[in-house]
Order: structure tokens, then C-alpha cells, then sequence
């Protein structure tokens, strides 16, 4: 964990996602950021100081466990919440035997989320 | 005999004086060194043989003449010189006469005019060339003219050192100039450029220029008199030997017949599109599970949003003070996303009714075209070109017209969206229609768009999966499961250089599956759990390597 308050970052393609998580995350007491595509993430200076991933399942472009895998190559394992809008069971399974911390199926409630935030930020 | 005569044998030209029979007196030294004769062959020598043969008769009559009347005689004739060669002579004889009053001799003058006739036969030469070529000049040009004026189209020249336009007359005429503007300059071409479209050209022209590349545009002007006509420009740069930009020299054609034939062809049909639209739309029938999953995966994401925006605004309302503001856009945020949940719900709701298919042989290009030309008008209102390339004798296929020419009105609109953004290139689509194999038919569109990455060409045909930042990503879907219900299949292709061609081939009459039920899937928009091949969720690879749903 980094001094200060911990950063999450939110990475989306949904806007309604990256506008009510962060605000219900900052009203927490974390620090946020959001981006559009796991693209944007990587290239952004945030990837070096997140704390905590929370992470679009698919997205347009580079899909969610295609960056978790990018980050592993990187060296980078930062801790990762998955969230999908799919309802497949299969995916929890993969994405933790990929090393994420949880996967969050749309609509998930604070308590859900809250929890697995503060898993994460344990591993981190 | 010699030349016991000084002045003769030193006249500075060929002169001779001969005896009344023809016979050589006295000559110039010039004579012995021209004709290569000594003295004494010269004495017993004939002129006449020198005479230049196609000469020679005419030369024999005037002399004759001369010696029967005694007058001088004048006449252009070759003689041959002493290595053979024929040069023109002016010969000009004068009689002399003796105390008796008779002819006593004659003074002959040869003068050389060989160079002076060789430049007159050059000149006329010449002469008659510039005039068969001024006759040609003409005759092309009337040509061209009459073809101008045919085709509708005029040419134009913009000079920039100048700063001014050249234009023919067919171009005067369409964009009907008045008292008082300048055609020589370039606003009084611009300014008639409809407002709606003249930022785009007016880009594209300048982009054009300082590219030096080709130019092409179609778009609508507007006359003094309020009349709206379509034009379709095309220009060419000019370089000098140093690659600098002189001039940009173009044609531009009235095509406002054939756009009014179109916008009066699309209202008369615009109802019976709006019927197709709808009757099409409302024959998908998914399977229970997989629709089931569609709708929760659509209708999860905004009710996620409620749930996460309304813990917000507890908690902002829980804060000490209360952070009054944060809450009422987490409440905004909450109907909106309420409101997209019920359109979901709304759209889907058109899924669920059945229609039966109706299978009839169809000429794939004429359904074709009859798509073209409803799309015609709102493609000029967007600045896209359509061009066609329909084969007109392929075999019928077997299959629902109003269906198979929903999938090319879908591919048509999507290759035209692709394009919205497009300022640096014409926005061309073609339509294309061929036999793919001996027993199936392919419909291509091929667009000029912003294109598709690799991983979007793999999703593009999915359920609910849609790149624009409106619609639900439904067409290519239908399109997808009506092509499959035909036996068929469809694919999409990056272009080598911009954008994307969409295709999709049928079989022909009689190789068609004879079972008519209705139900068509949708596919859902599923996450695929990784696969040892690159192309996952393809059932196949195209030969040219991209995905292929079939």
C-alpha cells in the first residue's frame, strides 16, 4: 500500500459506471480515478500507483482479463476486482484462477463491494 | 573554244551564251566547276542533259517558244550537278541579236534557288500541317463542348499564382453567375456552396492543396434564385519541376436530375421502407435462454447503476454537512439509468413477434438496387457517394426479399455511419454483387470509414455489441441470423487501407434448405473464456484470415 489515502482506479466502458462507482468509492474515503478502456489505463502514469483494479469483464478493444494478464507480464500484479454485467458462472472460476481477487456480478451492492475493495487492498 | 571573254569566265554565277542551235559559246568558270565538264566536253555538250527528267518536257517547249519567237524565256528547272545531285536553278535567256535584226545567240543566266525552294516546299509544309491541325484543334474542341454540354459537366482551372478560376462555359452556366460577381474568383464559387456542407468542402479543398493530391467532392450549391442543385467535383493538381503547386485543373458534373429522380423515388417509397423496416425487425424470435441472458446482460448494467448511485446519495446525505449537491446527481444519475433500463425493455419488446418468411427465386442484384436507390438520398445528405457494381445475370436465390434487403439496407447504413467523421478522403461505398462459387451469390459493402480493430471484427455481429455511441447493436445481429436462416453466411474484412468491407453470400435457387420455421437466434453478447485459437468465438477462418459466423 502506498502512503496517503489508497488509490482505486475504475476501467469501464460503461459511463454510468466510471461516473457512480468513483463517487461511491470517494465518499469511502478512497482516493479514484476511471478509465474508458484498459488501453487508456496502461498508457496512463496511474498504472504504477493503483492501489486497486476494479475491473470491467468485457469491454470493446482490449478486454478485462487480457489486461490482467498484460499487467502480469509487466510485473505489475496489482489486486483485481472484476465486475460483468454477464451472468456466467464460468467466469468467476477464470478470472481467479488468473489471480484476481473477486468477480462482482452487475447489480452488486455497496456491502459486496466494499468487501472485496478491502480484500484487495489487504493483498496489495 | 575557251573563254576568250573575260567577263563571262569571271561572272560571279553560271552564265553561258550559247549559239541559236543550242550550242555552248562562252561560259562562266562557275558552269565548268557546277556540271564537271573541261572546256572542250563543254563545247559539245547539250544543257539539256542535265535537265532534271520530270523537268524536261516543259523546258524543251519553252525553249522552243523562245527560239521560234525570239523572246526571252524564264523557268525553274533542276539540273544535275556534277556529283549527281539535282538542285532548282532560275534560267533566264536573252536573245541577242545581230545588225540583221535576227536572233544571234543567246545570254543564259542560271542562278541557284535550290535552298530558297527547299525552305518554300518546307514552309508549306508546315503551313498545311498548323492547318490540319487547327482544323483537328477545331473539331475537338466542339467535341468536347457538345460533350460537356451533354454530360452536364464543365472544367475548371484555378491558377494560384494568380489567384483566379478559369471556367467553361457548361460550369457558367449551372452555377448562373449575375451582373456584378467575379467567376474569376475563387468566393464566388465557394459562396454558392450550400451552408450546410461548405466547412466540409471548403476543408477538404484546402486539405487537397496543401497535400497535392486529388480532390473530390459531391455536394449542393445554391442558386441567386433559391434553387438547390447537387454537383460532383473532381480536381487534379498541377506541379512544376520543383514539385511546387501551380494550378489545380478539374471537371465538375450537375448531377441534380439524377439526385431529384432519387429524393422523388425515396418519398414515394419511404412508407413501404418504414413498413419493411418495422415487418423486419419484428421477425426475430430468439431462443428463451440465450434472449434471457441478453436482456439481464443489458438491463444489469443501468439497475447496477441505480443500486451504486443510490448508496451514494445516502451516504453524501449522511455526511455532516450534507453534501446536497453530490446527492441530487447521484438522484439524476438514478432516473437516467432507470430510463435506460426501460428502453431496453421497450426495444427488446420488438423482438418477440413472430413473422413467417416468404422464400420466392429473387434476383439478388435487383434487390440491390432497389436498397440503393431508397439509401440515395439520405447518403447525398451526408456526402456519400454510392457506386454500384451489379452483376445483372446471376442466378436467383431462393429466399425473403423484404429480409435479405433489410441485411443490405443495414450494411449500407452502418458503412455510411462508419463514414460520418470522415474529412480527408471522399466518402465512397460500393455495393458490389458477383457469383462467388458455382453454387452461392456474395453481396459486398465496402466503406472508406474509420474502420474496426481486430478485436471488434470478431464481436461486431453479436448481440447488443455496437462501436457507435447510439443503438443497440441489433442490425448485424438480425443480419446475421437472417443470413444464417438462408443458409448462408457473413463476414467483415478490414480494408487494406481504410475501412471495412461487409459481406455475406447465399446460395443459389434449388441449394437452399427447404425448412421454413421462423425462429432466428440472436446471438448474446457473451464473454468467450480464452481459446487455444487467436480467433475466438469464430466457427471459421475466411481465406483471407478474418472471422467468418457461419
Amino acid at each position: 500500500m502506498t502512503a496517503g489515502r489508497q488509490f482505486i482506479v475504475v476501467v469501464d466502458d460503461d459511463e454510468s459506471v466510471r461516473e457512480s462507482l468513483p463517487d461511491l468509492l470517494r465518499e469511502c474515503g478512497y482516493a479514484v480515478g476511471s478509465f474508458a478502456s484498459a488501453e487508456d489505463f496502461l498508457a496512463s502514469s496511474a498504472v504504477e500507483r493503483t492501489d486497486c483494479l476494479i475491473l470491467d469483464y468485457a469491454m470493446p478493444g482490449m478486454t478485462g482479463l487480457e489486461l490482467q494478464r498484460e499487467l502480469t507480464r509487466r510485473g505489475n500484479p496489482v489486486p483485481i476486482v472484476f465486475i460483468t454485467g454477464n451472468e456466467d458462472d464460468s467466469i468467476r472460476p477464470l478470472v481467479v484462477a488468473a489471480g484476481a481477487v473477486d468477480c462482482l456480478f452487475k447489480p452488486f451492492s455497496e456491502r459486496q463491494l466494499l468487501d472485496a475493495v478491502t480484500t484487495a487492498l489487504k493483498v496489495a | 573554244m575557251s573563254a576568250d571573254s573575260g567577263w563571262v569566265e569571271s561572272f560571279p554565277g553560271l552564265l553561258v551564251t550559247m549559239t541559236t542551235a543550242g550550242q555552248v559559246e562562252l561560259f562562266s568558270r562557275e558552269v565548268l566547276d557546277y556540271f564537271g565538264k573541261t572546256p572542250e566536253e563543254l563545247q559539245h555538250w547539250s544543257m539539256i542533259d542535265a535537265v532534271h527528267p520530270d523537268d524536261l518536257p516543259r523546258v524543251v517547249a519553252a525553249f522552243n517558244e523562245s527560239v521560234t519567237t525570239g523572246q526571252p524565256y524564264s523557268i525553274d528547272h533542276r539540273c544535275r550537278r556534277a556529283d549527281g545531285i539535282y538542285r532548282w536553278f532560275h534560267i533566264r535567256a536573252l536573245a541577242s541579236h545581230g545588225e540583221d535584226g535576227n536572233v544571234a545567240g543567246w545570254f543564259v543566266v542560271l542562278t541557284d534557288i535550290d535552298d530558297m525552294k527547299r525552305a518554300e516546299e518546307a514552309l508549306r509544309a508546315d503551313i498545311e500541317e498548323r492547318k490540319r491541325a487547327e482544323d483537328a484543334l477545331r473539331r475537338s474542341q466542339a467535341f468536347l463542348l457538345e460533350v460537356q454540354r451533354i454530360s452536364h459537366t464543365g472544367g475548371w482551372r484555378y491558377d494560384l499564382a494568380t489567384d483566379t478560376v478559369e471556367s467553361s462555359a457548361e460550369i457558367q452556366r449551372f452555377y448562373d453567375p449575375q451582373p456584378g460577381e467575379d467567376i474569376t474568383k475563387p468566393p464566388f464559387w465557394f459562396d454558392r456552396i450550400h451552408p450546410d456542407e461548405r466547412p466540409r468542402v471548403e476543408a477538404m479543398f484546402a486539405k487537397c492543396m496543401t497535400e497535392k493530391t486529388d480532390y473530390q467532392a459531391g455536394y449542393r450549391i445554391v442558386l441567386p434564385n433559391g434553387q438547390i442543385r447537387f454537383q460532383y467535383a473532381t480536381g487534379h493538381p498541377v506541379v512544376d519541376d520543383d514539385g511546387n503547386l501551380v494550378e489545380f485543373i478539374g471537371a465538375s458534373m450537375d448531377m441534380t436530375e439524377h439526385w431529384q429522380a432519387t429524393n422523388e423515388l425515396h418519398q414515394a417509397s419511404e412508407a413501404l421502407r418504414e413498413l419493411q423496416t418495422a415487418v423486419s425487425e419484428a421477425s426475430q424470435v430468439a431462443t428463451m435462454g440465450e434472449l434471457a441472458a441478453s436482456i439481464a446482460h443489458e438491463v444489469n448494467q443501468p439497475l447496477s447503476g441505480i443500486i451504486t448511485n443510490a448508496s451514494t446519495c445516502l451516504r453524501m446525505l449522511s455526511g455532516d454537512p450534507p453534501n446536497l449537491d453530490g446527492a441530487r446527481e447521484t438522484v439524476r444519475r438514478t432516473i437516467r439509468d432507470g430510463n435506460r433500463a426501460s428502453d431496453v425493455i421497450t426495444k427488446l419488446r420488438a423482438l418477440f413477434s413472430k413473422k413467417e418468411f416468404t422464400l420466392e427465386p429473387l434476383d439478388i442484384s435487383d434487390a440491390a438496387r432497389e436498397v440503393i436507390a431508397l439509401s440515395q438520398s439520405d447518403a447525398q445528405k451526408n456526402g456519400v457517394m454510392i457506386n454500384a457494381d451489379l452483376v445483372d445475370d446471376l442466378p436467383p436465390v431462393t429466399g425473403d426479399r423484404v429480409q435479405l434487403q433489410q441485411v443490405i439496407l443495414n450494411l449500407i447504413r452502418n458503412a455510411s455511419d462508419a463514414m460520418s467523421g470522415v474529412d480527408d478522403r471522399p466518402r465512397v461505398l460500393l455495393v458490389k454483387t458477383e457469383r462467388e462459387t458455382p453454387s452461392s451469390v456474395r453481396v459486398t459493402v465496402r466503406d472508406a470509414g474509420v474502420g474496426l480493430d481486430a478485436q471488434s471484427i470478431d464481436k461486431v455481429f453479436d448481440a447488443f455489441y455496437t462501436t457507435k455511441s447510439s443503438g443497440m447493436g441489433i442490425g448485424l445481429s438480425v443480419s446475421r441470423s437472417i443470413i444464417q436462416r438462408h443458409g448462408g453466411s457473413i463476414w467483415a474484412t478490414p480494408n487494406e487501407d481504410t475501412g471495412t468491407t461487409f459481406a455475406f453470400s447465399v446460395p443459389i435457387a434449388n441449394e437452399v434448405p427447404t425448412n421454413t420455421n421462423v425462429s432466428i437466434e440472436v446471438k448474446p453478447f457473451l464473454p468467450q473464456p480464452p481459446k487455444a485459437s487467436e480467433n475466438a468465438g469464430a466457427t471459421g477462418l475466411k481465406r483471407d484470415g478474418s472471422a467468418q459466423y457461419a
